[in-house]
């Protein structure tokens, strides 16, 4: 616990927040968050994230999980047959009932009671994100005008507005979008290249997609969600998205959406350079035959002058094909999904990072949460080669310090289970014990985060997806696989060499596990992955979280079990290393 | 087993059982209120669904037999680290050798909402359920009961280790989650 002027440790919010500080910790914290931002700000998303959790729990989990297979039993008969039974008991029955009756007692301190916390949970959870209203109100808006677009092709007029100067352009819809551009007029000419530095579509600047893409596109960046409502008629609502970053040279923009039909009316971008730039929807460009539309009209004129008239529009250039878009017209490939994922793994980001990777249409989409802004650009740069690969990298603001690094301590001395104990003494002492946990932790940790990556491999590629691939795509893929493989088995002997002389020490008879073959790798990676979580559960149950009741039940199986989990890996891994990855 | 030990269990056998119709009642209570929880706790331990069932039901008249004894002061803390125990029991006699999963990510895929909002929603809830798939066994743990209303002391006498291990694991689960976004 800290002062009241620094801030508090690592930890202690969440222990704050939780009731689990001491009343003299918990004044000094509810002193500092008096005076600290930061921290006021950390507080809440730690209460978001409890609140995403009973969300999950509630909404996602509980309905999702399967229901009880049978009625529920008759509480009320059963007790009542269970008073009969017991009393016609021989009275030892009834005082043994007794004595372990009397050593499930309840300890003096845990009278707080939980539902108050619940209660505290549920207050919490009602918060949302700004982060998320922000990406799913983009992502509906951007629907519904996919949903227009399909429909039928509307251009429309948009007002652009910089400095005192102003321009009206049309932008069509579907095809004729990406026309609009016309790199050789005033106003729009010089506004342009600001869009393209910033890597946001010009070509269609008052559309929640556009600014979907650049918004998904920040490595960092704040959202920030309103709601507004028309002074003269309060039913008319609208959604006011902002998101300011420090990663583009775009730094904030503003979209304005309709909060019934979701179209975006209004936006406003701030540039690094200091300009800013607005845009207005003018509505359903009149009178324009369909040809005309997809050529796309710009009008341009000083502000000062007369609002625009028909006359002053000026055709534009006849516009150049978008070679991007057609050539991304095709659904992506397998092998173009691997072309990522092999870039990925070249960065270390496919190892335990919050990085996924899917096919979505024309595109391999990375999306990542919360990836370390220096990876992310990293990823970035990778990707920027490649034509199909778009990178969705969302910040949730505020990082926690070196939360992924530090090491998993074992239970403070005297509260460990009896294996805690028996492999203590067996390595002659506390500091030997901690070391051995955290070595063992640590590759298990280890050995999970190949595991994930590999079975990621073996889900996103299956046998018929692998037919697909050129044969360089294959040796690609083998590539990725075999590595993973060899690094998982070395974590897998470290966990085996670690253990196992303590077990045998503590009088287990190793006995050789049966591996049965799978059909393919893919199962084979299953089967793995399956050995590899009873092997990091087995870790966790004997080192960490083993309840003493649960260990009297299984004595002298546990240390049994792990030793055959870490068996089995190693003979399956180096069975698969060896035969289907030659 | 000493012969004073013996006479207190005696002592707290109680001769005539006034309050028995109340407690029956009180569990009854309980047991509507929680079942559905402790089922659910139950098969996130690795239970198949007959056996989590079974085990709900057996840690629900275990807590009526303890409660015509002693006063419980959480019985929501007593149920689940009952539970839990009696599912770590149950778990290790199951014949398979793998735990129970629930095919969450089928599942999530499969659910049939309005096709507006299934795709973001299910691309958020595959994310969320595969951090907490990733999470350690321990934070896991942690973070479940935590889920369920216990306080760290009551989550340690649970798991058999210290409460400030369980605020260690609940801080590393929390921030981990964090990460993953909302």
């Amino acid at each position: 616990m800290s002062r009241t002027g620094s801030h508090p440790a690592d930890g202690d919010l969440l222990r704050y927040a939780d009731g689990e500080l001491t009343p003299a910790d918990s004044r000094r914290v509810r002193g500092h968050l008096d005076a600290c931002w930061q921290c006021r700000a950390e507080l809440s998303e730690i209460e978001q994230t409890i609140g995403r959790c009973v969300r999950y729990r509630n909404e996602e989990l509980a309905p999702r999980l399967p229901e009880p297979p049978a009625p529920w039993m008759d509480i009320h008969a059963r007790v009542i047959e269970l008073d009969q039974v017991l009393n016609g008991r021989p009275w030892y029955a009834r005082v043994w009932e007794a004595a372990s009756g009397a050593l499930v007692r309840q300890r003096a301190w845990a009278t707080a009671v939980a539902m108050l916390l619940i209660g505290a949970l549920v207050v919490n959870q009602l918060r949302n994100a700004p982060t998320v209203r922000a990406a799913e109100l983009l992502e509906k808006a951007a629907r519904a005008q996919a949903g227009r677009v399909e429909r039928v092709a509307e251009p429309r007029r948009i007002e652009v507005r910089t400095g005192a100067r102003r321009a009206v352009r049309t932008v069509g819809s579907g095809t004729a979008a990406a026309s609009t551009v016309a790199p050789s007029s005033g106003t729009l000419a010089a506004v342009a290249p600001l869009f393209a530095r910033a890597r946001y579509d010009w070509a269609d600047p008052l559309s929640a997609a556009s600014f979907a893409r650049w918004r998904d596109g920040l490595a960092e960046k704040r959202d920030e969600v309103t709601t507004i409502r028309d002074a003269a008629a309060p039913e008319r609502r609208w959604y006011r998205v902002r998101t300011s970053t420090k990663s583009s040279y775009l730094e904030s923009a503003m979209l304005q959406i309709g909060a019934e039909d979701l179209r975006p009316v209004e936006a406003a971008f701030e540039f690094g350079s200091q300009e800013r730039v607005e845009i207005s929807d003018l509505g359903p460009a009149p009178e324009l035959a369909a040809a005309e539309a997809a050529a796309a009209e710009i009008v341009e004129m000083d502000a000062r002058r007369a609002p625009p008239a028909a006359s002053a529009l000026t055709p534009m250039a006849p516009r150049s094909p978008a070679p991007a878009a057609t050539e991304l017209e095709r659904p992506a490939t397998a092998g173009e999904e691997l072309e990522v994922l092999a870039a990925l793994h070249r960065l270390g980001a496919d190892l335990g990072e919050p990085v996924e990777v899917a096919r979505e249409g024309a595109r391999v989409i990375v999306k990542g949460l919360g990836v370390n802004p220096e990876l992310g650009r990293r990823i970035a740069a990778e990707l920027a080669s490649m034509p199909h690969a778009l990178v969705r990298l969302e910040e949730p603001a505020g990082e926690i310090p070196g939360s992924a690094s530090s090491v998993v301590r074992g239970p403070a001395a005297g509260s460990g289970s009896r294996w805690q104990r028996e492999i203590e003494t067996q390595l002659g002492g506390r500091a030997e014990y901690d070391q051995f946990v955290d070595r063992m932790l640590s590759a298990s940790e280890q050995l999970m985060v190949r595991m994930h990556a590999l079975r990621r491999l073996a889900e996103r590629f299956g046998p018929a997806t692998v037919a697909q691939l050129t044969p360089p795509e294959q040796a690609v893929l083998q590539g990725l696989v075999r590595e993973h493989t060899r690094a998982a088995m070395a974590q897998a002997r470290v966990l085996d060499t670690l253990s196992r002389p303590v077990i045998v020490a503590m009088g287990v008879t190793p006995t050789a596990p049966a591996v049965t073959r799978e059909a393919n790798w893919q199962a084979e990676a299953a089967a793995m992955f399956g050995d590899a979580r009873r092997a990091d559960r087995l870790v966790a149950a004997i080192l960490g979280g083993m309840p003493a009741d649960g260990a009297q039940g299984l004595a002298g199986e546990l240390p049994e079990q792990l030793l055959s989990a870490t068996s089995a890996l190693r003979l399956r891994a180096a069975e698969f290393s060896r035969q289907t990855l030659p | 087993m000493s012969s004073g030990f013996i006479r207190d269990a005696l002592a707290r056998i109680p001769v005539a059982e006034p309050a028995e119709g109340s407690c029956r009642a009180r569990v009854a209570e309980l047991f509507e209120e929680m079942r559905n929880d402790v089922y659910r706790y139950l098969l996130t331990l690795g239970l198949y669904p007959p056996q989590a069932q079974e085990a709900t039901q057996e840690v629900f008249l275990r807590l009526y037999m303890t409660m015509k004894r002693t006063e419980l002061d959480n019985p929501r803390a007593w149920v689940f680290r009952v539970a839990h125990n009696h599912g770590l029991r149950v778990r290790a006699g199951q014949k398979s050798v793998r735990a129970f999963e629930p095919e969450m990510e089928q599942r999530l895929e499969s659910s049939e909402e309005s096709p507006e909002t299934a795709l973001v929603q299910r691309d958020r809830m595959t994310r969320f359920h595969r951090a907490i798939e990733n999470l350690s066994e321990q934070q896991k743990r942690c973070l479940f009961l935590r889920m369920e209303g216990l306080r760290y002391p009551e989550i340690a006498e649970t798991l058999g280790i210290s409460a400030s291990a369980v605020g260690e694991f609940m801080r590393r689960a929390i921030a981990r989650l964090r990460r993953e976004g909302l």
